[in-house]
């Protein structure tokens, strides 16, 4: 089974420093985006239990780390294809999607199954999986909580708002993961230390020739909501008497 | 501008008057069924999955499309755009329209807000709080058909009971893995209930331990809430539960750990163990109750 994971490598959103209204993105370490984590080693599951290889697909959105994508690979991917440059960065999700399925193509790649997260930690626009899914003319399942893998088809469990939906898709297919599919691995120092002669691509998307409507970045804030800050320490009777107060102070309780 | 809405009937009313206030020459709708919403033409389609619902946007003519910020419209949003070669915003917030289209977005799970703008025609699944659900007539109503083979095979669905809609709860009592065991959660459900509070959780204790249902996660991938207070019980604060609850009046958080991130985000900070607190609160509440 030929298996593609995506992922995306972002700045690691619990670790930039804000300074008034702004953001100070780039002095924040990167990180493999949370979600693409599951989409990793749900990949590598399959392979273990079916065969094949998994071709790590990461798109490199600022800074590259060594260290994380050695970590990453050494979940259990066989190789690394990485989509770097300016047009990957920034927020335009067509874009990231058209460059991941050119460099997929272009490294002669042709995915039984392409595994990504829900959503990424720096945008959540959940939008790349759908894209994906178009650009190859491939089936999609997204929101995959569970997953099963039978006779040339996958059976899906879709996780919605309102309840749950069990599919089957067809292979090929692109699937988007949810956290509850599985739990990540930790890979061991040993392996993450194999992982760093892993073979590798790297492929810069303006050499693509992309086609993609322009989003335009016209501002971007820190959210900032003011908050009291007030601490209670001490006595805990004493405490509980002051959120009792600011209960009734908010009508809370009479 | 024309504006065509795609969705299903419960959040069209919501939908409808977000798209009202774009002011739009023409509005259209394409629904699963009938419901009463003042818009220029109701296509009513019978779709009942995603593929048909792309199918069925793809030959439509548009200035702007606009979806619910579900995760089914969020697919059906993102593979439209992709098959027609057009911008996609999603969950936008504040959109506005002058020739082109503008809207924010929450990104860095809620540290930051940025504001995009793109050309016209563009899909956009939209964040619907604050809109007003509007009712009214459909000028005309048709019926749509659309030719669609899916790919994928529904083969089963399977509502949740919900027990409960926490974006609409006053007050929310929330637990985290400060809780530590599952029999615990009756003293928090007796405090809740004597605040006339909702019962909420952080992911770890929907997800992984499975202590609560989905629909009481609070954060990035689980519900956003509103409530005047929200008591945080034993939650250390990591940002993908924080920006569920940012839009509360007041924050009250226990918490045993002093650095403890949440202590940045929240009104009242009680350097706390919640195994004390919660029973003396819950004790004093009573006292009051009876005077």
């Amino acid at each position: 089974m030929e298996i593609v994971a995506c992922a995306k490598l972002v700045y690691d959103e619990t670790q930039i420093p804000v300074e008034g209204d702004r953001l100070l993105v780039d002095q924040a370490p990167v990180k493999v985006s949370d979600i693409d984590r599951n989409a990793i080693e749900e990949a590598v599951r399959i392979k273990e239990e079916v065969g094949g290889r998994v071709t790590l697909a990461l798109v490199v959105t600022g800074p590259f780390d060594e260290a994380i994508l050695k970590e990453a690979l050494a979940m259990g991917a066989d190789r690394a294809l990485m989509v770097q440059g300016d047009e990957v960065r920034g927020h335009n999700p067509y874009r990231t999607a058209q460059a991941l399925v050119k460099a997929i193509e272009r490294e002669g790649i042709r995915p039984d199954l392409v595994i990504c997260g829900e959503g990424s930690s720096d945008q959540y626009s959940c939008a790349l999986p759908a894209m994906v899914a178009e650009f190859m003319s491939l089936p999609v399942a997204t929101f995959v909580g569970r997953m099963e893998l039978g006779e040339g088809k996958l059976r899906v469990e879709r996780y919605l708002e309102g309840g749950y939906e069990i599919v089957e898709v067809p292979l090929p297919a692109v699937i988007s993961v949810t956290s509850e599919i599985n739990e990540p691995r930790i890979p061991t120092v040993l392996q993450i230390m194999r992982a760093g002669k892993r073979e590798r691509s790297v492929v810069d998307a303006s050499q693509l020739g992309l086609d993609y409507p322009e989003m335009e970045e016209i501002e971007m804030k820190a959210y900032v909501r003011e908050r009291l800050r007030k601490r209670i320490e001490g006595d805990v009777n004493e405490a509980v008497r002051r959120i009792v107060e600011v209960l009734e102070e908010k009508g809370v309780i009479p | 501008m024309r504006i065509l809405l795609a969705s299903d009937p419960v959040h069209l009313p919501s939908l409808v008057s977000a798209a009202r206030s774009l002011s739009p020459s023409n509005l259209e709708a394409v629904s699963t069924a009938r419901a009463e919403v003042p818009v220029d033409r109701l296509l009513i389609a019978d779709v009942r999955v995603n593929d048909c619902w792309v199918d069925a946007l793809t030959p439509r003519d548009f200035d702007l499309l606009l979806l619910p910020p579900t995760r089914d419209f969020k697919e059906v949003g993102a593979r439209l755009a992709a098959r027609r070669g057009l911008p996609y915003l999603s969950e936008a917030l504040e959109l506005e329209l002058d020739g082109k289209v503008e809207a924010s977005r929450m990104v860095f799970s809620g540290r930051g807000v940025e504001r995009i703008r793109t050309s016209l025609p563009a899909v956009a699944t939209l964040n619907l709080d604050g809109f007003e659900p509007v009712e009214g007539s459909p000028d005309s109503v048709e019926e749509l058909k659309v030719d669609c083979t899916p790919r994928v095979e529904v083969i089963e669905r399977r509502e949740r009971e919900a027990e409960v809609d926490l974006s609409k709860a006053d007050v929310i009592v929330s637990v985290g893995r400060g809780l530590k065991r599952k029999e615990d959660l009756e003293m928090i459900r007796e405090l809740a209930s004597l605040l006339g509070a909702e019962v909420a959780c952080t992911r770890p204790i929907s997800a992984d331990l499975k202590w609560l249902p989905e629909e009481r996660h609070v954060g990035m991938t689980g519900v956003r809430v509103k409530p005047k207070v929200y008591l945080a019980l034993g939650i250390s604060g990591q940002i993908q539960h924080v920006v569920g609850f940012r839009d509360a009046d007041t924050v009250i958080a226990v918490n045993i750990d002093p650095d403890a991130p949440i202590s940045e985000v929240s009104d009242y900070f009680v350097v706390a163990d919640l195994y004390e607190v919660v029973p003396r609160l819950i004790e004093e509440i009573r006292k009051r109750k009876r005077s």
